[in-house]
């Protein structure tokens, strides 16, 4: 039973995707959609309590690593595995027929199913154990992710849809031609074994290269500075949900790819994690920058994602036990928050949607403010549990100028929610704004606030620190 | 095979592999960086297939009169990226339609002025 919840959030999903289409109808389509992300996140729950016993591996048809294709399962991608089923599971609830409305014209099915093979990928790039099935799974959920956003209900998501699907593709290739150089340089694919053979081969300047390689192709797809200009037009051109689900957990799953193959498998060490640590303070700060002049709500948004991301990628950069509790933190601070956030503003693009919500929809209205407040990291809220121990982690390792950068980071993050909460309180309410079923819009970013102050008010996310940095090393 | 055509052979791919990459980047229309983008992975795919080649190895066969083997993993693995690189080649072929559909244009400067003016 405990070998099939190993592999039950990838194969799931994979498998329900093409019944979906089978289907053919919507309305069962989406419930068995939503049923698929039920179980998996189920299941990738029950992995959580066994935790601390070290990694699980589930090998395929019995052939015992390096041979055959093994899943690792351990402190660090385990709580990741829960964070995107459960992402999934939020945004396919708000993704009803009825949300979608008229924009598929009976294929509806066929969202659901790339929704799930998203998932599916996605999941897989953190389970497996195998350099290239992390590239198969970076594909699928890839190749998913252009068609929906090219479902967006813009004249131009096509577009943003191709030139995602180009710069995409560039950054898979790069994976691919990574993997074939650490193939070259150590004559094996399994990540275990990489780690033992890649430090001592002895081809290192081809094993550096293909280190170099993933590190550019990951890098571009967790929108790492500076390679985040995709990120917003990205999330601009996507129906809500699917904006939703891509804020709360795709580019956090391409970072763990990062860590997971430089610091772990490559083990490149100091040099690794000082590059980390430049490009993820200088994206600190200029995702604010940005964020504070966007025109666009989303833009807005997805700025702000490119500076909150940088806060896991600095987290890591630290190399301490501290710093992987602060990255699993806001990991999960972060996915609860955007991810709300995106769910909460639903159909809503520009700031003037947003006018006189105060009073047309005060449910609404109270949710965006406490996620903004926790994007903020107000206290109580999983974005100041975040912060604290991000800042701390940084304080203990002496990083002076990191602990300036995110206090200052901070104080702008004042200004774009602000703006964000201007038009919510002040403006007063516009004609033609756009209406939605009530339980889709209410109740995913409700759970979405709720698991916000569970966050906050526990050091759930922080238990994972401890297991996270064994996986890495880092901690006895 | 000799130390330099084996060099010669990697000065090759890796021109087809600029050559893709220059083409996604310059070329203003859609299909034409479609095209470079294909390239750029076909060399990839080349360069992957030359890491099992063994001389003078044969096919992973066993045969009375054969000792030294090619490898054939890298083989299994790129049939499975040529699997991709199609799957993708199809989907962004299907989003050029979609583009020429909704802003009337190939052309990436003109469909992006589209997108704006609307």
């Amino acid at each position: 039973m405990s070998e099939i919840l190993l592999i039950a959030p990838v194969l799931l999903p994979l498998l329900i995707a093409p019944l979906v289409v089978m289907l053919g109808s919507q309305r069962a389509g989406w419930l068995l959609a939503v049923l698929a992300a039920l179980v998996a996140t189920l299941a990738s729950a029950a992995l959580l309590p066994a935790l601390g016993e070290g990694p699980r591996s589930y090998h395929f048809g019995n052939w015992p690593p390096p041979f055959g294709i093994e899943y690792v399962l351990d402190g660090l991608n385990t709580p990741l595995l829960l964070l995107t089923n459960a992402s999934a599971l939020l945004a396919l609830i708000a993704a009803t027929p009825a949300t979608l409305a008229g924009r598929f014209a009976g294929r509806e099915p066929v969202f659901y199913a790339l929704f799930l093979l998203c998932l599916s990928g996605l999941s897989g790039i953190l389970a497996t154990g195998d350099a290239f099935n992390v590239f198969v799974f970076l594909e699928i959920s890839s190749l998913c992710t252009y068609g929906l956003v090219a479902a967006g209900p813009r004249p131009g998501s096509a577009l943003a849809a191709f030139q995602y699907l180009i710069l995409g593709t560039l950054g898979g290739s790069f994976v691919l031609l990574g993997v074939g150089f650490w193939l070259q340089a150590t004559g094996t694919l399994n990540m275990a074994d990489l780690a033992q053979r890649l430090p001592q081969s002895e081809y290192g300047e081809v094993a550096l290269a293909g280190s170099v390689l993933l590190l550019l192709g990951f890098a571009l797809k967790s929108a790492s500075f500076p390679l985040q200009q995709w990120l917003p037009a990205v999330y601009a051109a996507a129906p809500w949900p699917v904006t939703a689900f891509l804020a709360a957990c795709a580019t956090k799953v391409a970072i763990y790819a990062m860590v997971r193959l430089a610091l772990d498998v490559a083990a490149l060490g100091e040099a690794a994690r000082w590059l980390f640590g430049l490009i993820a303070l200088v994206g600190i700060v200029w995702g604010a920058l940005a964020a504070c002049v966007q025109r666009d709500l989303r833009r807005m948004l997805a700025w702000s994602s490119v500076s909150q991301l940088g806060y896991i990628l600095f987290a890591f950069s630290l190399g301490t036990a501290a710093g992987v509790t602060a990255a699993m933190i806001q990991f999960f601070s972060h996915g609860a928050i955007k991810g709300g956030l995106f769910l909460a503003l639903g159909p809503a693009r520009s700031f003037d949607d947003l006018a006189g919500l105060r009073e047309r929809e005060p449910w609404r209205c109270a949710m965006l403010t406490l996620l903004t407040m926790g994007l903020l990291g107000v206290p109580l809220t999983a974005g100041f549990a975040a912060k604290w121990a991000l800042l701390s982690a940084a304080a203990q390792a002496g990083h002076g100028i990191g602990l300036g950068v995110v206090i200052f980071s901070s104080l702008l993050a004042v200004v774009y929610c602000l703006r964000l909460l201007e038009p919510v309180w002040l403006r007063a309410p516009q004609r033609d704004a756009p209406q939605l079923p009530r339980h889709a819009m209410l109740l995913p970013p409700a759970l979405a606030t709720l698991a916000m102050f569970a966050l906050g008010l526990t050091p759930w996310a922080a238990s994972f620190g401890r297991p996270a940095a064994q996986a890495l090393g880092w901690a006895p | 095979m000799t130390l330099w055509a084996s060099q010669l052979f990697y000065a090759l791919d890796g021109l087809l592999l600029v050559t893709g990459l220059y083409l996604v980047i310059a070329q203003d229309n859609l299909v034409k960086k479609l095209l470079g983008l294909s390239l750029f992975q076909v060399a990839i795919f080349v360069f992957y297939l030359s890491l099992g080649k063994l001389f003078p190895g044969g096919a992973a066969v066993l045969l009375p009169e054969q000792s030294i083997y090619s490898h054939p993993l890298p083989h299994v693995l790129i049939l499975t990226a040529i699997v991709v690189g199609i799957a993708t080649l199809a989907v962004g072929l299907a989003l050029v339609v979609r583009v020429q559909e909704e802003l009337g244009s190939t052309e990436e400067d003109e469909a992006r002025l589209e997108d704006r003016r609307r």
